[in-house]
């Protein structure tokens, strides 16, 4: 399809609530290019992502900034072949030892990109551009890589004459995101910063949100510019509380320590780790309720960090 | 009259935090990540440069830090901000538009031309794979002042690193006008020295070093032979009250300075 005619498949503002089960089953395909929302330890799409691995739906390209827990899970669950970010990290919580040693491994292709760089393509992709020009990059073994590839050029710019990078748009197949809330028209909130969601969400074919709560429609009539992303993008809802657990959402939780550090102490160590972690925590659920039960069993851990996140505020 | 030691002395990576904290001149916007670099942006605030601005790549603009932010996206971070804007909006708006004078950047490796390596390094027959670059090509490409805090070890120090994740000052003077960049100077502050330089020179220069540290130990500890200047400063060590700051305040829990309570793992500060 050529840029510019990229169409949004669903129809404009046409989005359906429905289960994560559903929602994954109807958007999510083998051999996708799936943008994963969030960032580091804050409001990561777990829930969607456990469903895509409870669905073992596999070949997938994934894009993003900052990739994150969600990313290890997907390559630990074998589920991955390509990505194209600016980092794999977790900050004080170390790598993404999973997607590390793919990639030493050759088991998966990587490309790498700035934050900016892939911010910028998620910027091309939502205005129907082909590219977008960056001033980062120039001179570093990242460009170089890019160019070899053809995924970038370095033109002179047409006025001053200055070297700048064209970085290619970046039109994810379908991306999954968590936010704090929505309408049943798909009408997204998102409190806290933003990342690089807002573009890539503009840019993709198919959108699913998972939110803390859903909304009844017109929720936000007297109010529309709390709306951070119109329903116009979004292809389903999923109400799902603590749908970001382990990781944060800004104003709702904090993210949970002790079960980040305890995934990466046995991703470090080895692949069994996380193959277990999935088994256990995943595979062995109907759903993320049922994950959520059994991790934390009685609620206690989540009571916390609600309580520790308005503490904050 | 006799030189009275300070009733505590600060850690060799404490050391560090204080020392960058005096690159940031009051008024100055800062971007930095979390950890070391984050905490010397904090003491500037709390010390000689109230009006120093702080921006987070991942949106963050001006915050009123609280202790003590683990990431880019903690809500201790995004405590009382002018704005929680985006990735475009931080590393696009703010510091490819040139509004960021001062970018605090690591990595694993740093070369003797200033460039830096997060993404790929050679170990043997084979290559480890790091992050990426994140936000830190961005903030090298654009912003006037680089400063680097890390611990001082050779295989940190090789000549030239492995792979460029983020532009220092590329193949020599000159070397970025000519890819496009605007010039840099740069400053890596490590536990035993501090070393800085520009464009025009093209590499780095041994300029200070750390109070008990030589030149002996910096040359036995880096890949390449920098130069050294003529005169050596000795970094100053923090009063008691900035140490306590930084200790009692900023990071009361010791997120980032778990050395303080393992004294084995003093040196370099390592994990």
């Amino acid at each position: 399809m050529a840029v510019g005619v990229h169409q949004l498949l669903n129809p404009l503002g046409q989005a359906r609530v429905m289960s994560a089960a559903e929602a994954v089953q109807a958007f999510v395909e083998p051999g996708a290019v799936l943008g994963l929302g969030g960032q580091n330890i804050n409001r990561c799409p777990m829930a969607l992502v456990h469903e895509v691995v409870r669905q073992d739906i596999g070949e997938l390209t994934v894009v993003g900034c900052n990739l994150s827990l969600p990313l290890d899970h997907l390559v630990a669950a074998g589920l991955v072949v390509r990505t194209e970010q600016g980092s794999g990290n977790l900050e004080k919580f170390g790598t993404l030892f999973s997607w590390r040693r793919a990639v030493e491994a050759n088991r998966i292709e990587v490309r790498d990109y700035s934050h900016l760089s892939m911010a910028s393509r998620f910027l091309a992709g939502a205005m129907g551009l082909p590219f977008m020009p960056v001033r980062s990059l120039l001179g570093s073994s990242v460009l170089e890589r890019l160019v070899a590839e053809d995924d970038a050029v370095v033109i002179a710019d047409h006025w001053s004459g200055e070297p700048v990078v064209l970085v290619r748009a970046c039109t994810p197949d379908v991306s999954l995101i968590h936010a704090n809330a929505a309408d049943t028209d798909g009408n997204v909130v998102i409190d806290g910063v933003t990342s690089h969601e807002v573009d890539m969400v503009r840019a993709s074919r198919h959108v699913i949100v998972s939110v803390e709560q859903v909304l009844p429609a017109g929720a936000f009539d007297d109010q529309p510019e709390r709306v951070t992303i119109s329903g116009a993008y979004i292809s389903a809802v999923v109400e799902q509380p603590w749908g970001a657990w382990p990781t944060s959402v800004y104003r709702k939780y904090d993210y949970y320590e002790s079960e980040i550090d305890g995934y990466q102490k046995s991703a470090k160590a080895g692949d069994e780790g996380p193959r277990a972690f999935l088994a256990e925590n995943v595979a062995a659920h109907a759903d993320f309720d049922a994950y959520l039960a059994a991790t934390d069993p009685g609620g206690s851990a989540r009571t916390a960090m609600a309580e520790q996140m308005r503490s904050l505020l | 009259m006799t030189v009275t030691e300070p009733a505590i002395s600060a850690l060799p990576r404490e050391l560090l935090v204080f020392e960058g904290a005096r690159q940031i001149a009051d008024g100055d916007c800062v971007i930095a990540g979390t950890g070391l670099p984050l905490l010397a942006g904090l003491v500037a605030q709390r010390t000689h440069a109230p009006h120093a601005r702080l921006l987070i790549e991942s949106g963050v603009v001006f915050p009123k830090v609280v202790p003590t932010p683990l990431s880019v996206v903690d809500p201790r971070i995004m405590h009382a901000p002018s704005k929680l804007g985006s990735l475009i909006e931080s590393l696009g708006g703010f510091v490819q538009r040139g509004l960021v004078a001062t970018g605090f950047l690591g990595g694993a490796q740093i070369d003797a031309r200033a460039n830096i390596n997060s993404t790929w390094i050679q170990r043997g027959s084979g290559r480890v794979r790091l992050p990426g670059s994140g936000g830190a090509n961005d903030i090298a490409s654009h912003c006037a002042t680089i400063v680097v805090l890390t611990s001082h070890e050779k295989r940190r120090f090789p000549e030239r690193c492995d792979y460029i994740t983020s532009p220092g000052f590329l193949d020599g003077p000159g070397a970025r006008r000519r890819a496009g960049l605007n010039p840099v100077w740069v400053k890596v502050v490590t536990d035993l020295c501090v070393l800085e330089g520009d464009d025009t020179e093209g590499e780095l220069t041994v300029s200070a070093l750390m109070p008990g540290a030589t030149v002996e130990d910096v040359l036995a500890n880096t890949g390449f032979t920098p130069r050294i200047a003529d005169h050596l400063d000795v970094v100053a060590t923090p009063s008691a009250e900035h140490l306590a700051l930084l200790r009692d305040v900023l990071d009361p829990d010791s997120r980032y300075f778990p050395e303080r309570h393992s004294p084995e793992r003093l040196k370099n500060g390592k994990h």
